[in-house]
């Protein structure tokens, strides 16, 4: 009797200790949605151990919610179009206690935006040089990068010719492609703001005005 | 006996429904309009809210949208003003008329309208402080501002088109625009969400920009 209950209590601890188990398992992990901001790519999503060591957790290909434990995260994506590389810039995520929802949109790698610079370039000056005959005569073009999701975005930083070593000022323009063809999207503006440039989302806003500190920073 | 109980009972019951219609013929008079306390003195001074009259300060409740209020007294100098009457927001205005004759200025004083007068400028300063306080903190911008070098000065004055806005103003020679711009950034503040304006400046491209 003594014998079968004793199996009993350890049998009982045990079955508590796997609740226990199970209990913290479940509510140490939190919902993380990563969203899918386009369709041509895969993510990884490791845990960074420490600065140098990290392990991967997931692998996912559309959009998915995964259950991950407090930790720092990355999520490296990678493009499914070997045609169309995307930038491997990674995001950077903290699980601490709270569900959360990432949307990871990598744009296309530099070497593509170059590429599609060099393809584009002489449509893009035309369009400009019809608005602005000249403006390529009086500024010399100081940076130029095509910008956005599939690179239908393209900012351009102007620096005004100057006779001797004074300074001029510095002009923005966004261009977006619609249809194939690029159109203007900004008037030339010392910088563009949300209020001069309507039409251009305000992360494109940004990078084109980010020109100016690269230059700063090249100098 | 009972025929006075149930006299006093029915004069009771009356009296309550008449209380009870008038709230709730305030109530639903009031219903979708916004309280606007009117200060004016002196108290005999007349007052036209659109093209209602009305004497000495008043209570009103008015319509989301614009209005426009006047006071005039003989005597002292007459006061108008438009106002915009927000959803879910009260307001007060005031109207101080000044005194021009002898015989207004013996009426701005006597015991009556001089505490009027005074309680005008004291809600007034405490506007002025509360609607400094908002602006400041709706542009913390602007508790750096202006800013000034050898190079550039960022200064800024009040949007005309957007309450409790800033036009961030810029008086830079040619060639360090830019760098002023930037120095936006260096104080914490993305340049791209503000309106900008570049004194004496014509944008080359688009004629537009020119300031005083």
């Amino acid at each position: 009797m003594n014998r079968r209950l004793i199996i009993f209590i350890i049998i009982l601890l045990f079955v508590l200790a796997g609740i226990g188990i199970a209990w913290w398992y479940i509510t140490s992990r939190h919902d993380v949605t990563i969203d899918f901001g386009r369709d041509d790519m895969k993510v990884t999503v490791e845990r960074r151990e420490s600065a140098t060591e990290r392990h991967t957790v997931a692998t996912l290909d559309h959009t998915d919610t995964i259950k991950l434990p407090d930790g720092d995260y990355i999520i490296a994506p990678e493009s499914t179009d070997q045609k169309r590389p995307l930038s491997k810039d990674v995001t950077r995520f903290t699980v601490d206690g709270e569900n959360q929802k990432i949307t990871v949109t990598p744009e296309l790698s530099d070497s593509y935006r170059n590429e599609l610079l060099d393809q584009s370039r002489d449509h893009i000056h035309s369009v400009i040089t019809a608005n602005y005959p000249t403006i390529f005569d009086q500024y010399n073009v100081t940076h130029e990068e095509i910008l956005g999701k599939n690179g239908e975005w393209y900012g351009i930083e102007l620096s005004e010719k100057m006779p001797d070593s004074s300074a001029g000022d510095t002009y923005f323009i966004a261009l977006n492609k619609q249809d194939g063809e690029w159109k203007l999207a900004s008037t030339p503006e010392l910088i563009l703001t949300v209020q001069n440039a309507p039409g251009v989302p305000r992360d494109i806003i940004s990078r084109i005005d980010s020109f100016y500190q690269a230059q700063d920073t090249d100098d | 006996m009972d025929t006075r109980l149930r006299a006093a009972l029915t004069l009771i019951a009356l009296i309550l429904a008449v209380l009870l219609g008038y709230q709730t013929y305030v109530f639903l008079s009031h219903l979708g309009k916004e309280q606007v306390i009117i200060r004016v003195a002196p108290q005999s001074a007349t007052l036209t809210v659109d093209s209602r009259t009305y004497t000495g300060p008043q209570t009103l409740h008015l319509e989301p949208g614009t209005h426009e209020l006047s006071a005039y007294r003989d005597g002292f100098s007459s006061m108008s003003k438009k106002i915009t009457v927000k959803k879910g927001k009260s307001q007060s205005v005031m109207f101080p008329l000044v005194p021009q004759t002898s015989d207004a200025e013996t009426e701005a004083n006597d015991p009556v309208n001089a505490k009027l007068y005074d309680q005008i400028d004291a809600e007034g300063s405490a506007n002025a402080q509360q609607e400094g306080e908002q602006f400041a903190k709706e542009n913390p911008i602007t508790n750096l501002l202006p800013d000034e070098n050898l190079l550039y000065t960022i200064g800024y004055r009040a949007d005309p088109n957007n309450e409790n806005k800033v036009i961030l103003v810029i008086d830079a020679g040619q060639g360090y625009r830019n760098a002023a711009v930037e120095h936006i950034r260096d104080l914490g503040f993305d340049p791209a969400d503000y309106i900008i304006e570049f004194r004496d400046y014509t944008n080359p491209f688009t004629g537009k920009g020119a300031t005083e």
